[in-house]
């Protein structure tokens, strides 16, 4: 998937750099695995940046200052004050500079959860165009639209479960926009029909398992899209 | 309220007739529904699917969710609209169904188990089927109460 290539593309590229400077003595301070882990960790922060993924950027970069300020005899900052920093830049940040999301559909006017996002703990009445937003909790949601178009669930520090074994899709397909942080998220769906994975990870899994008989190119599809943060998503197949 | 109970010489079938005053009262209807029980007529609830009227066996019903303005009763294979509201649902239904959180009734005869998930929250699987609910701290402890008094 193209989010995975980016990542194990950028730290191929920089343990390349470090193959060919390490002759030259240039990391002859710094430990090997000090130097594997700023490798990683500027990928993830590179990432993270293109996502727009605050904290994945933030932590990340403050993971690379803690990690190399003893070797490259850097200013001392403790640990925790710069994971507190991180934390900070990166929710002032979300304030600030929004992750540019679609329109919200049909003209819902989200509160509390982000643009297009019912407030936490809420959902949409909407059948054709569910939304849902959980956070610090757990719930299930089963969809019952018979023209099922478009939908949107957030979750942060919790669980939802979505069932969408009971809802028709649109003859066009539908849109489902996912943003899933430090969460579980499991989406039940009809083995018929076809998913395509659009989603960005930033630290986080999506677990699509292979179906031993695969659906028809003309079944409904059904277009997941969005962003998972040290999260992961479940597809079950039913 | 008075109780009698007449022996009938002849009488082909045992036959339960409640006098009252008004059928609608909580005493008479818990009456109704366990003489139901015991003639083994299993008692059904009125469901909508696209239009048609279903009349569906609580018994096979799972559990009872709101979703957004509607009330759905859902089995191992599908959901169903009901008229009812969750809390005049709560009213009707046999005692082998209970509530789970704001949004749920389940039939406790079907729970097939309780997951410990989030500390605020338990997750209830059902047998036969891949559907679940959470069931809220709220009305957990009163809930593990009545699945233990099943398993008794």
């Amino acid at each position: 998937m193209k989010h995975r290539n980016w990542f194990w593309g950028l730290f191929f590229l920089l343990a390349a750099v470090f193959v060919l400077a390490s002759p030259f003595g240039i990391f002859s301070t710094i430990g090997p695995m000090t130097v594997l882990a700023t490798v990683l960790l500027a990928a993830l922060a590179v990432e993270s940046g293109a996502n727009r993924n605050y904290f994945g950027l933030f932590l990340s970069l403050a993971l690379i200052y803690a990690v190399n300020q003893q070797p490259l005899h850097l200013f001392h900052i403790s640990f925790w004050l710069l994971v507190l920093a991180a934390v900070f830049a990166a929710i002032g940040c979300g304030m600030l500079f929004p992750h540019p999301y679609k329109s919200p559909p049909c003209g819902w006017q989200g509160a509390g959860g982000g643009p297009g996002f019912p407030g936490p703990g809420q959902t949409r009445d909407d059948n054709n165009n569910p939304a849902a937003s959980v956070s610090f909790g757990s719930a299930c949601r089963y969809l019952h639209g018979d023209c099922l178009r478009s939908a949107r669930f957030s979750v942060a520090f919790g669980r939802l479960d979505v069932f969408f074994d009971q809802a028709k899709l649109s003859p066009d397909g539908a849109d489902v926009f996912i943003s899933c942080s430090f969460s579980g998220m499991e989406l039940y769906v009809p083995k018929e029909w076809r998913v395509v994975d659009d989603l960005r990870m930033s630290g986080g899994t999506v677990e699509d398992p292979v179906r031993p008989v695969p659906p028809a190119p003309d079944a409904p599809r059904l277009t997941l899209s969005g962003n998972v943060s040290f999260g992961k998503v479940a597809l079950h197949y039913i | 309220m008075k109780v009698r109970v007449e022996t009938v010489d002849g009488l082909e079938e045992d036959e339960v007739v409640i006098r009252c005053r008004s059928a609608d009262s909580d005493a008479v209807r818990k009456i109704r529904r366990f003489a139901l029980e015991q003639s083994g007529e299993a008692p059904k609830i009125a469901c909508w699917e696209q239009g048609r009227e279903l009349y569906l066996p609580l018994g096979g019903i799972l559990f009872f969710e709101t979703e957004g303005e509607h009330v759905y009763a859902h089995t191992a294979g599908g959901a169903y609209r009901v008229r009812h509201r969750l809390y005049e649902l709560e009213k009707i239904l046999p005692p082998y169904f209970a509530r789970a959180s704001k949004s749920a009734i389940l039939n406790l005869r079907q729970v097939y188990s309780v997951t410990r998930d989030l500390p605020s929250s338990r997750l209830v699987r059902f047998a036969g089927s891949h559907k679940e609910v959470y069931a809220s701290r709220y009305y957990y402890r009163r809930l593990r109460m009545r699945l233990n008094e099943r398993s008794r």
